[in-house]
């Protein structure tokens, strides 16, 4: 992780999810979405 | 209900109009102070009207009429000193930071090439974000409370797209850079709790899109016409599309989200 946290919860995926599918996204799709505290780009 | 921002304090550049303006009172609507910033000024190869001083008092309006505060200032995301200044008056007078998007940009693409435009792109789209994020980041470092900056990229940033002119290509570059300042402002800013991401809007309604000379200029190669068409049926989006998603990547919600490159492009970058 580069965020200083050892793990995220499960309620920071729902929040992510609820994002995605809800009308404030409604011109988003075809990607993919990395709830991992920055550990991806590191 | 309360706001997803409330308490929180957002320093916008670019935002006299377009998708800055909508950022600025989509984060009020949600109960942020604003620090407001535009050049409100021509730059000569850019072939489109620039905001102006009434697009930036529109904009002070807009927000006033939220009953949250702002601070505007003509500034120009090229002049650090000019940005930090009207960075710090803002900070004075609404508190310290807690949001940065580096929304400012120029598209000058047109049939005529201007020999400049690569420079003036290059300058505005990948130096002025570098500017702003430089200008807010002692000060959210030091008060330790972290925050979260989005910059403004575009499907440009991930396709090469934007033509063979001098300015599509500095468009296109600039745009490109930024996923390199954003994965390592990301990585740098990490350990103080403040995140990072870019957002990638397809072809949005605003005065930058829809101007007759960049009809122009698409329509004199239709391949840029195609390559312009989303997967989504909808031809533009509008720019509340784009400012709720950076709602949301500046709010609580995304806690945990930092060093993502968020398409907002109606499928356009995943038909590629």
């Amino acid at each position: 992780m580069a965020l200083p946290v050892e793990s995220v919860e499960a309620r920071d995926i729902s929040n992510a999810v609820l994002f995605l599918a809800s009308d404030e996204a409604r011109y988003i799709t075809g990607l993919e979405f990395t709830v991992d505290a920055g550990s991806t780009i590191r | 209900m309360a706001g997803r921002l409330e308490g929180k304090v957002a320093f916008i550049t670019g935002a006299a109009r377009g998708q800055g303006r909508s950022h600025a009172i989509r984060l009020a609507q949600e109960g942020a102070d604003i620090i407001a910033v535009d050049i409100c000024k021509q730059i000569a190869t850019v072939p489109y009207p620039m905001a102006t001083p009434e697009d930036l008092e529109a904009t002070v309006k807009a927000v006033e009429e939220l009953d949250r505060r702002i601070y505007a200032r003509e500034a120009d995301v090229r002049d650090e000193a000019g940005l930090r200044a009207a960075f710090e008056e803002g900070v004075a007078e609404l508190g310290p930071v807690d949001i940065v998007l580096a929304n400012a940009g120029i598209a000058p693409m047109s049939m005529r090439e201007e020999h400049d435009a690569w420079q003036d792109v290059i300058d505005v789209n990948l130096t002025g974000v570098f500017n702003t994020v430089e200008t807010a980041k002692p000060s959210m470092i030091e008060r330790g409370k972290g925050g979260a900056i989005v910059l403004t990229s575009s499907t440009a940033g991930i396709n090469g797209i934007g033509g063979p002119t001098r300015g599509g290509l500095g468009y296109t570059a600039a745009k490109h850079g930024i996923v390199g300042l954003m994965r390592s402002y990301a990585n740098v800013l990490a350990p103080h709790n403040i995140r990072v991401n870019s957002v990638h809007p397809t072809g949005v309604n605003t005065p930058m899109v829809v101007n007759d000379i960049m009809q122009e200029f698409l329509q004199a190669d239709p391949s840029m016409g195609q390559a312009m068409a989303n997967a989504l049926p909808v031809e533009l989006i509008e720019p509340v599309d784009v400012s709720n998603a950076i709602l949301w990547l500046v709010s609580e919600e995304a806690r945990y989200i930092t060093g993502v490159t968020l398409p907002v492009d109606a499928g356009y970058t995943n038909k590629k």
